[in-house]
């Protein structure tokens, strides 16, 4: 949990909520807090971070390790929203070829980097 | 490795753009072989008109009477369809008799077919593209292209679908009334009630003698 800073949990909350509703929209929770809620929290907080250099990261080990929890805690959450009976409205999932390519490239990405570090 | 993934991007990416096009293009070829006794087809638009808002080119010169008969003709076309997506590639000649009968003397050989282009490739492409884009922003929280994926897929900003009709006419030619004059229309529409024309492809194909 070193490389994993608290603030991630600000992104990942409201994303995670963002993928409830694609999964299962008719959820009365989202009566309450509509999906542009969540969608406004993140491109805020995005735009936010582009001028605040504590929500701006230059390590390149921490960024390798962000990149691994987020594949990691995004594909589990993909499982467990489909093994929950969901059908995502916006066509992610495994059976999206497009969601196959942002994998790979994201393995790669890691992979490639890691090496880069252990060469240095 | 970045290079390497950087190329194979872009190549998909061109490869996506150019094939399906083109694989459409030979199938359509395929259907509508008849003897051509002599081809006139001119590969340019070289003619634009701005008709009551609408926009029609064609590779012939037009006047007055031909760009009310090409408006009325495919804003109030009440002949059958086939509606199709771009999935479904099961097209065939269906003869219809003159469009209205009495101000034209041509007839559509084969369609009129209307297309729901869902682009779903070109999203595909702008979704990983501007999610790795995504990745080189300076903040924490767009580093990972899997988290900037879902979230441009969940938003759906992306493109909207388009809409085309399609059709193939023949009529006497002009010069020589022993021949046959062939035409391939191409319409876009506005929305999905295929009934608001915005920008028509009218081609002269070739002739052939009756």
């Amino acid at each position: 949990m070193k490389y994993f800073n608290y603030i991630d949990l600000l992104f990942y909350v409201p994303l995670t909520f963002l993928m409830v509703y694609d999964y299962f929209p008719d959820l009365s929770m989202f009566n309450f807090i509509p999906r542009e809620i969540y969608i406004w929290v993140i491109l805020g907080l995005v735009i936010f971070s582009l001028f605040f250099k504590r929500l701006q990261t230059d390590n390149r080990l921490e960024i390798v390790y962000s990149q691994i929890f987020s594949l990691s805690y995004l594909l589990f959450l993909m499982i467990i929203l489909t093994v929950s009976g969901g059908e995502s409205l916006s066509g992610i999932g495994f059976d999206d070829i497009g969601t196959w390519i942002v994998i790979i490239l994201s393995i790669a990405r890691i992979v490639s980097q890691k090496r880069k570090l252990q060469k240095e | 490795m970045k290079k390497i993934l950087l190329s194979s991007l872009i190549a998909t990416c061109l490869l996506s753009a150019t094939i399906p096009g083109r694989l459409a293009f030979a199938k359509e070829n395929s259907v509508n072989t008849p003897d051509i006794e002599s081809s006139s087809l001119e590969k340019e638009l070289d003619h634009k008109y701005n008709y009551d808002g609408l926009t029609i080119e064609s590779n012939i010169k037009l006047n007055e009477a031909d760009l009310q008969r090409i408006q009325s003709e495919v804003t109030h076309s009440n002949i059958p369809k086939k509606l199709e997506t771009n999935d479904n590639s099961n097209r065939g000649i269906v003869p219809f008799g003159p469009v209205q009968s009495g101000t034209y003397t041509g007839s559509i050989i084969r369609g009129p077919v209307e297309r729901i282009n869902t682009n779903k490739n070109i999203k595909e492409i702008a979704n990983v593209f501007v999610a790795w884009i995504g990745t080189h922003l300076p903040t924490k929280f767009t580093k990972s292209i899997v988290a900037n994926y879902f979230f441009n897929k969940m938003t759906g900003w992306d493109f909207k679908p388009t809409y085309t009709s399609e059709w193939i006419s023949r009529a006497s030619y002009t010069y020589n009334h022993n021949y046959w004059q062939y035409f391939a229309t191409i319409v876009r529409h506005s929305d999905s009630d295929f009934d608001n024309p915005t920008d028509v492809a009218y081609y002269s194909l070739y002739t052939e003698k009756k």
